[in-house]
C-alpha cells in the first residue's frame, strides 16, 4: 500500500464518519418507539416475599423463634396462677378449717356446762 | 310433627335430668354481691372464688405426693367442685346489716339444706349446713358466721364424706390464718397475701 493510496482510504473513512445532524423528527421518532409496548410483557424480577419456598423457610425461622418464647411465658403465667389459686385454696381450707373447730369448741363448751 | 314433639320430650327430659342431677346449691345461687359490696367498708377482707379448673390446678401445686397432708388436701380438693369463701372485718359494730346476708340465710333452706349445727352467743351466730345427697354423701357444706365486727361465709361444693368433713375440720398442715378464726379478735399485725387491709 503507498501513501497515496493510503490517503485516500483515509479520506474515505473521514466522509463516512463525518458528523451529520440528526433529522429533525428523530427525537420525536424515538420517544415514540420507547413509549409503545413491547410485544411481550417483560418478566418482572419476583419479591422473595411471594417465592413459596422463601415464605415457608421465612415462616418457620419465625415460629422456630417465636414459638418456646410464647409456650415459656405461657408456663411462667400458668404457673403464678396456679401459686396463686394454691395460695387462696389454703387460705379457704384454713378459714373453714377454724371456723369448724370454733363451732365445735362452742359445742363442747355448751355441753359441758349443761353437765 | 313427629320430629317437633320428640324434640321437645327430649329437651323436656334433659331440662329435668340435668335439675335432677345438680341437687347442690350452684356457687351463682349465691348472692355473693350483696357480700362483695361489704369489702369497701370493711378493715380487713378475703374473698376467695375457686371452680372447676382453678381449683384442680391450686391442687397441682398442693406438694409432692410423699407429703403426707398434701396428699390429704389434694384427695379432698378433688372431690371438691367449687371452693367460695367470703370474710370480713370490721373496725366497729354496724358496718353491715342482717340484709346483707338475709338473702343468703334464706338460700340455705330446706330440702336442699340442713343446718347441722347453730351456735349463738350474745351476739355472736354461727350456722353450719349441709347438703345432703345420696349414699349418706354430701353435696356441699355453707357456714355462716357473724359477730358485730367479722362476717365469714364459707360455701364448698363438692361431693364429700362424714370423714372428709372430719378432715376440713382438722389442721392436715395447713398453715393457721391469724385474725381469721371464726369470731375470735383480729391480728393487726397478720401476714397474709390473699387478705385485702384496709
Amino acid at each position: 500500500m503507498n501513501e497515496e493510496t493510503g490517503r485516500d482510504l483515509e479520506q474515505e473513512l473521514r466522509a463516512s464518519l463525518k458528523r451529520e445532524a440528526a433529522p429533525p423528527d428523530f427525537a420525536a421518532k424515538l420517544m415514540a418507539k420507547v413509549g409503545a409496548p413491547l410485544p411481550f410483557p417483560k418478566p418482572k424480577p419476583q419479591s422473595w416475599l411471594r417465592r413459596p419456598l422463601t415464605l415457608a423457610l421465612a415462616a418457620t425461622l419465625a415460629a422456630m423463634a417465636i414459638i418456646p418464647t410464647v409456650v415459656v411465658d405461657h408456663e411462667r403465667r400458668e404457673r403464678a396462677r396456679g401459686l396463686r389459686a394454691k395460695q387462696d385454696l389454703l387460705t379457704a381450707l384454713a378459714i373453714t378449717r377454724d371456723q369448724l373447730q370454733h363451732a365445735r369448741e362452742k359445742v363442747r363448751h355448751t355441753a359441758s356446762i349443761i353437765q | 310433627m313427629k320430629i317437633i314433639m320428640k324434640t321437645l320430650i327430649s329437651a323436656a327430659i334433659a331440662i329435668v335430668a340435668s335439675a335432677l342431677a345438680a341437687p347442690s346449691l350452684r356457687a351463682q345461687d349465691f348472692d355473693f354481691k350483696t357480700l362483695d359490696k361489704l369489702s369497701a367498708v370493711a378493715k380487713s377482707s378475703t374473698n376467695v372464688t375457686l371452680d372447676g379448673t382453678l381449683l384442680q390446678l391450686a391442687a397441682g401445686f398442693l406438694g409432692s405426693d410423699n407429703d403426707k397432708d398434701a396428699a390429704s388436701v389434694k384427695s379432698l380438693v378433688a372431690k371438691m367442685k367449687g371452693v367460695y369463701v367470703r370474710a370480713y372485718e370490721f373496725d366497729k359494730p354496724g358496718q353491715y346489716s342482717e340484709s346483707d346476708i338475709a338473702p343468703l340465710r334464706a338460700l340455705l333452706k330446706p330440702p336442699k339444706w340442713m343446718t347441722v349445727l347453730e351456735t349463738k352467743e350474745g351476739k355472736e351466730w354461727t350456722q353450719i349446713f349441709l347438703a345432703p345427697a345420696a349414699n349418706n354423701k354430701i353435696a356441699g357444706l355453707a357456714v355462716v358466721s357473724t359477730d358485730p365486727t367479722s362476717l365469714t361465709v364459707v360455701y364448698i361444693d363438692g361431693e364429700l364424706t362424714p370423714g372428709d368433713l372430719e378432715k376440713l375440720s382438722g389442721n392436715m398442715g395447713i398453715p393457721e390464718i391469724h385474725g381469721l378464726s371464726g369470731g375470735k379478735p383480729a391480728d393487726p399485725k397478720a401476714d397474709n397475701k390473699n387478705k385485702t387491709n384496709k
